[in-house]
């Protein structure tokens, strides 16, 4: 397959200010170093223990944060440069959904948050509509659209939240742990609406705790102490003993497991579904 | 220290066009030492439920009441002082408690609580250092550091420790795990279970993790929509009512949720069971019948 990123990362390092008694050298980088392709249209899942960098990383790919080291290019463009004279031009492409759905929302009306991106961006009236409401269908809250934002649950909120970026119609969209404050319900929600987007051909990233949504994606990147520490399938991934910050999900160690007894189980097997169907093959 | 609920319900704007029924006529009893997992949809009152138990919320009918060693009944929310008393010996820990730490050094922060208690300095800084201890954090290496400087779990620890410095008979905790990465996760469950162990303490644990509940409760609480829907042993909650978790849309852990699947996909096989191995024992006997 030829390669054809979306972003592209170049020995990417960033360290937050640490006041003027720290010397530069000194400050403790969030990301060391990193360097990856993301692909156009493929799924990467993100994971590393609380402080490894996972969303200090993440706001380099709109354009958030400025790398202090190294490069950042999104569709060819170098974020340092663009982010002076048209950052927009960087967030349109590469939208972002925090963890906390609160933070986000800007309107005290569903439709006229949604349509609060598009309308900065000055896309015509009808247009607008046309995107809201298709955005708002695509996460399932068509008929919330006239409610205020404070009556919604924090899943409807997150999935507002989503709204708002996909009627940017970006190609690609960042999910920095967006089920964490949710319960298994709006999880569920999020991890389908992840999916639908997927399926239309645009870039998910997804950053997570939680290994059984990390198993979906098509790669896996663990972060440790800023740095990459594995990039491979998720197959790979949850195969190898040496990578600590990890657990493996609960349908690998029960795979591990059938094939302690003597049932073959193939070692692509990660997801719940993918072991349910291929176990009831077998009878 | 007993915990009773009896009838206990809460309304929201009472009167008014957004009036919400958030717990209608709730009844169990908690026993000291008890593990409760209390598990439920965002919105089912589960917090509500918590905040009255607490006495930070005084229900529009019914009461919690608390049953002392000696058989005296206080009820939580009533007014004077042995309801006060009785109301400092349940110690609740908010969602992300790290939002709350404000004091400059570590020590100052868990201090706040027995400060408030009226107890004196000495007193004060052997509670804080007891209850860091429980939470695992040294309080000689870490008691002077601000707490802003701590890595999100360790802020959280003490965020915990705060609350077990005022050396409640009851712990409250809403979703101690959410936000943390695995290994956090792990950690703050089995700090809990060994608080509860050394103090034979009482805890409630709201969460929405299925696993968690089956593993470290003695006993599942089920709301839905402001009633109480289910309430037994893991067992009997998460194996003999899956059916009526699933058509409220709640979950069951991955063990039993995966039997089921299996099940659904044409498997013979008993989805009664909870716990990993039997579950993975299970589908051996299914696979090599």
């Amino acid at each position: 397959m030829a390669s054809d990123p979306i972003i592209q990362l170049k020995n990417v390092s960033f360290a937050y200010e640490q006041g003027e008694e720290v010397a530069p050298e000194a400050a403790v980088k969030a990301v060391d170093g990193v360097s990856f392709d993301v692909e156009r249209g493929s799924f990467v899942a993100i994971v590393g223990s609380n402080g490894s960098g996972k969303s200090t990383l993440a706001k380099h790919f709109n354009a958030l944060l400025i790398p202090t080291e190294g490069e950042v290019l999104v569709d060819g463009m170098n974020t340092a440069e663009v982010a002076e004279t048209a950052p927009w031009e960087i967030r349109q492409k590469v939208g972002m959904v925090f963890q906390n759905p609160d933070n986000q929302l800007v309107s005290s009306i569903v439709e006229d948050d949604v349509a609060f991106g598009p309308e900065n961006i000055g896309i015509e009236p009808a247009e607008i509509r046309r995107r809201v409401d298709e955005s708002l269908k695509l996460v399932g809250m068509y008929e919330h659209r006239k409610k205020g934002p404070h009556l919604l649950s924090g899943g409807q909120k997150q999935r507002i939240a989503i709204a708002g970026v996909i009627a940017m119609d970006p190609e690609c969209v960042v999910f920095d742990e967006p089920t964490a404050m949710l319960d298994p319900k709006g999880r569920k929600e999020i991890m389908s609406i992840i999916r639908t987007l997927h399926s239309q051909g645009r870039t998910v990233i997804l950053i997570t705790h939680f290994m059984e949504e990390a198993a979906e994606a098509d790669r896996i990147i663990i972060m440790h102490n800023g740095k990459v520490e594995a990039d491979a399938t998720p197959a790979e991934i949850f195969s190898r003993k040496d990578l600590g910050v990890l657990e493996q999900p609960f349908a690998v160690r029960l795979a591990k497991r059938l094939r302690e007894s003597g049932i073959e189980v193939p070692a692509d097997i990660v997801t719940d579904v993918q072991l349910a169907e291929y176990l009831c093959k077998l009878k | 220290m007993q915990i009773k609920v009896e009838n206990l319900s809460m309304i929201y704007s009472p009167g008014l066009p957004y009036e919400t029924k958030a717990l209608e006529d709730i009844n169990f009893t908690v026993q000291q030492g008890e593990f409760l997992g209390i598990i439920g949809h965002t919105g089912s009152g589960k917090t509500t439920l918590v905040q009255c138990i607490a006495g930070l919320l005084a229900p529009t009918g019914g009461q919690v009441v608390a049953v002392a060693e000696d058989g005296t009944e206080t009820v939580i929310s009533q007014k004077g002082k042995e309801a006060f008393q009785v109301r400092r010996s349940v110690g609740i820990v908010f969602q992300y408690p790290e939002y709350q730490l404000f004091e400059e050094t570590v020590m100052k922060d868990v201090c706040f609580g027995p400060k408030n208690q009226g107890l004196s300095e000495d007193e004060q800084k052997a509670r804080a250092r007891e209850a860091l201890d429980l939470v695992g954090i040294n309080a000689d290496e870490k008691g002077e550091a601000s707490p802003f400087d701590l890595s999100g779990g360790q802020k959280r620890r003490v965020a915990i420790a705060g609350v077990l410095a005022m050396q409640p008979s009851v712990l409250i905790l809403d979703e101690p795990t959410a936000g943390l990465d695995p290994k956090g996760h792990d950690d703050i469950l089995e700090m809990i279970r060994r608080i509860r162990t050394e103090k034979n303490m009482t805890i409630i644990l709201v969460s929405h993790n299925m696993d968690d509940v089956a593993e470290y409760a003695d006993r599942v609480l089920a709301m839905d929509r402001g009633k109480l829907m289910l309430l037994g042993t893991p067992r009997e909650v998460f194996c003999e009512h899956e059916e009526e978790l699933r058509s409220v849309g709640l979950d069951i852990p991955a063990g039993p949720a995966f039997l089921w699947m299996l099940k659904d996909r044409g498997l013979d096989l008993d989805d009664n069971h909870l716990s990993f191995d039997d579950t993975a024992d299970e589908i051996i006997r299914a696979l090599k019948k």
